[in-house]
């Protein structure tokens, strides 16, 4: 079994401070879990600041053999099945061992324990990874760099990295240099989608039937009133408590107007991300004064109502 | 014309043989030398219960109470492990499913391990707090110190707190953030919990089951 191991670092002298990456890691046969039940490992390494300085996350077998191995991998002692380090007999949860399934391991990049980690060494140089000779999974997988990670985008300037992913197995979106999601025009399926949710949305209430007939507006006007994106949007968000947020829909415009922005996997999973957006749109065209948290929370109300 | 455009920053060639990821193996020996090992239980106040709290969400301080602070005020119901939504009684699961699913799968990625439910007791603040009544969610570690839940996901617009637990209690930030017609600059709200019992989910169960009688009646309202 080979896991797509997904990290994020920190990185000096950039205008971002993390970069993500991705490194297979192999495991033997006998380390497989005989029904084949996997769990998902998640790190969390800290610097002397407190900052985090990498976290990664792959799905591994679920079985102590495998545990050890990224473990060993991670400088780490094996944790133990189920993910709930630290948990004692009265229930009580550390709040380090996320209360999920899986295996969650904090540690110190530079020595010490968390929260309060070492600052790194002034006299550690710039170093490979040492690799034992005997561990093929320590130098398996991965393109340009000696330590089998292949680093891709920079990420963003915030205190933490992303999640490593949006948890649906899908890629980032591919960005533009701007940092948007690339949006295309939509396909015939993408634009049925869009054209049967506006056409659902309900008539009895006024606003829903206002915000439906712009929608229905839109469509009349062309397709290019529409666009999607592809993967998954985490974009930079200095607010967010993670310095991040993720992205499933929005209204833009261009010189003939507005245009609804969807991320093509929630448009066929979410029910209300059409008409969420129709509202908004509603709420622009009539100018309404209502900005922010109240535009929002009225839309969100009519959301429900209208979908 | 982009509405609000985020600028990310132009990659350029980074140093990769000084950045960090290189360093796990040189200075392995260093840990082991430290007796690196994974985290001892920490202090009282590191630690987190699973539970059902009382949470108030405040413009300012929530110490007192006070009506002209209170943004809402509700139930904080934190679980030791995850779960699926099929586990639910069929009324609420179609509601969190139907109704709520970007806070689900988005952001549980459908294995929920809390849910609240929240009056929104003020609007016009430039806070998202309680703009869900009622939802399942995911409650996890923030920094080496704190826990994270999200109370709002909506395509464009986002409400987490962010708490520390101390003594049963819990006290923190609550974090509004949202983008293009949602976009919010309000301060960051006050968010203080206390724990009044074991965790129970039914709180949530029957709360969405009256939300979703209540969404029925608004989706068809009686014709004059």
């Amino acid at each position: 079994m080979v896991s797509s191991l997904k990290g994020s670092r920190a990185v000096d002298g950039q205008s971002y401070k993390y970069q993500y990456g991705v490194r297979a890691v192999r495991f033997p046969q006998s380390e497989l879990d005989p029904g084949g039940s996997t769990t998902l490992y998640r790190l969390v390494s800290y610097g002397g600041g407190g900052e985090i300085v990498h976290r990664a996350s792959c799905l591994i077998p679920n079985t102590d053999a495998a545990r050890a191995r990224i473990a060993r991998m991670f400088r780490a002692s094996p944790p133990t099945r189920g993910g709930l380090r630290g948990k004692e007999a009265d229930g009580g949860v550390q709040v380090q061992s996320v209360p999920l399934e899986g295996v969650d391991v904090t540690t110190c990049m530079y020595g010490g324990e968390p929260p309060h980690c070492n600052y790194a060494p002034p006299w550690l140089g710039d170093s490979d990874v040492q690799c034992p000779a005997n561990d093929p999974s320590c130098s398996a997988g991965g393109g340009g760099d000696p330590d089998g990670w292949s680093w891709g985008s920079g990420g963003g300037d915030g205190s933490e990295p992303p999640p490593p992913d949006d948890g649906t197995g899908r890629p980032s979106c591919e960005r533009e240099a701007s940092g948007w999601c690339k949006t295309e025009a939509v396909d015939a399926r993408e634009l049925q989608q869009i054209t049967e949710r506006i056409n659902a949305m309900q008539d009895s209430l006024p606003e829903c039937a206002e915000a439906k007939r712009y929608a229905q507006e839109l469509l009349t006007q062309g397709p290019d009133r529409f666009q999607v994106w592809n993967g998954y949007d985490v974009y930079p968000e200095p607010k967010s408590p993670t310095g991040f947020a993720q992205r499933l829909g929005y209204n833009s415009s261009d010189a003939k107007g507005r245009i609804l922005i969807f991320d093509s996997y929630w448009l066929f999973r979410e029910r209300t991300v059409v008409a969420h957006e129709a509202l908004h749109n509603y709420l622009h065209r009539i100018n309404s004064p209502l900005l922010g948290d109240a535009n929002e929370t009225r839309v969100r109300e009519w959301a429900r109502k209208c979908a | 014309m982009r509405l609000n455009p985020h600028h990310l920053a132009s990659h350029q060639r980074i140093r990769t043989r000084g950045a960090v990821w290189f360093l796990t193996g040189a200075f392995c020996f260093v840990l082991a030398a430290c007796g690196f090992a994974l985290r001892a239980p920490g202090p009282e106040s590191h630690r987190v219960n699973p539970g059902t709290y009382s949470i108030d969400i405040c413009r300012g301080s929530c110490s007192s109470r006070d009506p002209e602070t209170l943004l809402a005020d509700g139930r904080l119901v934190l679980e030791a492990s995850a779960y699926t939504s099929s586990v639910l009684p069929a009324k609420a699961r179609d509601y969190f499913e139907e109704w709520v699913l970007l806070l689900l799968g988005a952001v549980a990625k459908d294995r929920p391990n809390a849910c609240f439910v929240l009056n929104r007791l003020r609007s016009g603040e430039g806070s998202y707090a309680g703009i869900e009544k009622v939802g399942l969610t995911l409650w996890e570690p923030h920094r080496a110190d704190s826990v994270r839940v999200a109370l709002y996901q909506s395509p464009d617009a986002s409400y987490y707190a962010i708490l520390r637990p101390t003594d049963g209690e819990l006290r923190g930030r609550g974090h509004s953030y949202g983008y293009a017609d949602a976009a919010v600059n309000g301060p960051q709200d006050s968010v203080y919990a206390h724990r009044i019992g074991p965790p129970d989910r039914s709180i949530c169960i029957r709360a969405a089951e009256a939300e979703a009688a209540a969404l029925e009646a608004g989706r068809h309202p009686p014709r004059p």
